[in-house]
């Protein structure tokens, strides 16, 4: 729009009015320009001076904003004063009561898809499932940012390898980090790791605005959005502040797990965001010296859930020393180790989840 | 899928004198701007806890009108309104299921 914006400016430039020698822009002809679904809407303010060259110079106005292919349809207002314009306006009722159609004030439009992954419950591996689904998508070709939205218990510095690191400001924008052919942030890199946030719901909105709107995101493909559990405070300001795409919802097999991942569906039912599918964390061990698979979480549980609940099921992570180490060690192992069973389980559900989004 | 409901989507929002909200399944409804105000859902017009209605409708300019409008995520709108009241956040679930509204057969 603002190229547009100087290239019409350039144009009535061009445009002598009066008889200094000036352009209609030295004299102050044009009072307002408004563009709407390619109609250009002007008002002039032509003095009673120039009466004669009211309808030379609005046809040339006409015939400038023509020019453009951005704009079909001019419309042209004449007033003789700035006051009478204001006047008018003011005197209209029908303008009053007409605001234009609903502002789109969200956050992340430069992403195609924002991706939110949650869980009704802590501690079901939500960041280790985020994390990796991040680098599955970015080795299949996508760009890719990764939020840490967690602000009470911020994991993802740690999992990505970037701990005890503070983010720069350039200019009046925060930088987000990069690891990995993915950039992301944190509030872990926000501040001091033995600090502990108290905070009530205000405050929290408050930094979650600050993420969404003062971080230079790059924009892209996907952003990744790690939720803090639950379904509180930050998931109503994500969820408000944002456009998602879908959600994924992470669980264990267990029932209480399950229990919980039911809310947190109803949650994105409530708020219009599509639940796009179901990921079983921690399922199942299968021990790496006698390859006997023992189901210390029980597992198949979050697909039969899948089914009840009518959302796709996504696919089953089994607990394995590798994915603990990666994400403990700062390097996930969809990076450490790609050719490693686990890391091929994340690259299918990554292949599945661009499917869901796409449908 | 779940969230994907179209009758909870607006596929166009403006004001003509009436809130219209044309749905992505094609229906069209209207909207009274008086009516709307009066069923303003934020904790200053409605008690957070007992549901009891703290607004007195006989307070309401019968000219009331909105001034502007937002979309709250992908799943309600915020209006402010000529009386400067602006913390309403109307979901288009109750929008398309509970307000009063009118409704056009769209052709």
């Amino acid at each position: 729009m603002d190229a547009l914006e100087d290239k019409i400016k350039n144009a009535f430039s061009q445009i002598s009015y009066g008889s200094n020698g000036g352009s209609i822009l030295d004299s102050d002809v044009i009072y307002s320009l408004e563009i709407d679904q390619k109609t250009a809407s002007v008002v002039l303010v032509i003095s009673e001076e120039n009466a004669s060259i009211k309808d030379d110079t609005a046809k040339k106005v006409e015939e400038a904003l023509k020019g453009f292919d951005e704009i079909d349809n001019v419309k042209i207002q004449i007033e003789s004063s700035r006051e009478d314009v204001m006047g008018k306006s003011q005197q209209n009722p029908a303008n009053q009561a007409n605001p234009g159609s609903p502002e789109q004030i969200l956050h992340l439009q430069n992403y195609e898809n924002v991706i939110l992954v949650a869980s009704g419950k802590g501690g079901v591996g939500k960041s280790t499932v985020a994390i990796n689904l991040a680098l599955a998508l970015k080795e299949l070709g996508k760009t890719v940012s990764l939020m840490d939205a967690d602000v009470y218990g911020p994991s993802v510095p740690i999992m990505l390898g970037r701990r005890n690191e503070t983010l720069e400001l350039v200019g009046e924008k925060i930088k987000p980090l990069n690891q990995f052919g993915i950039e992301f942030m944190s509030v872990g890199n926000m501040v001091n790791e033995d600090q502990a946030l108290i905070w009530r719901g205000p405050m929290t909105h408050q930094v979650i605005q600050q993420i969404l709107r003062d971080a230079d995101w790059s924009g892209g493909d996907y952003m990744i959005i790690d939720m803090p559990p639950g379904t509180g405070d930050v998931q109503l300001s994500i969820a408000q502040l944002t456009s998602a795409a879908g959600a994924v919802v992470v669980c264990t097999p267990q029932d209480v797990a399950l229990l919980d991942a039911r809310k947190a569906i109803a949650m994105f039912d409530k708020v219009n965001i599509p639940v796009l599918g179901i990921i079983e964390n921690m399922s199942s061990f299968v021990c790496p010296k006698c390859g006997e698979e023992t189901p210390i979480f029980s597992k198949g549980g979050a697909e039969k859930e899948s089914e009840a609940q009518k959302v796709a099921f996504i696919g089953r992570v089994p607990i394995e020393m590798d994915i603990r180490l990666g994400s403990d060690n700062g390097d996930p192992v969809v990076n450490a180790m790609p050719d490693s069973k686990s890391a091929k389980t994340f690259m299918e559900m990554a292949e599945k989840l661009i499917k869901l989004v796409e449908e | 899928m779940a969230g994907k409901k179209l009758s909870t989507r607006p596929k166009d929002i403006f004001f003509d004198g009436k809130m219209n909200i044309v749905w992505q399944d094609g229906v069209h409804t209207t909207y009274d701007y008086w009516e709307l105000r009066t069923s303003c859902p934020c904790a200053s017009c409605v008690d957070e806890v007992s549901g009891e209605k703290i607004l007195d409708d006989s307070k309401v300019d019968k000219d009331i009108h909105p001034v502007a409008s937002a979309y709250v995520g992908n799943y309600a709108l915020e209006i402010r309104w000529s009386d400067e009241h602006d913390t309403g956040i109307f979901t288009f679930d109750k929008l398309r299921n509970e307000h009063k509204k009118e409704i056009k057969t769209v052709s």
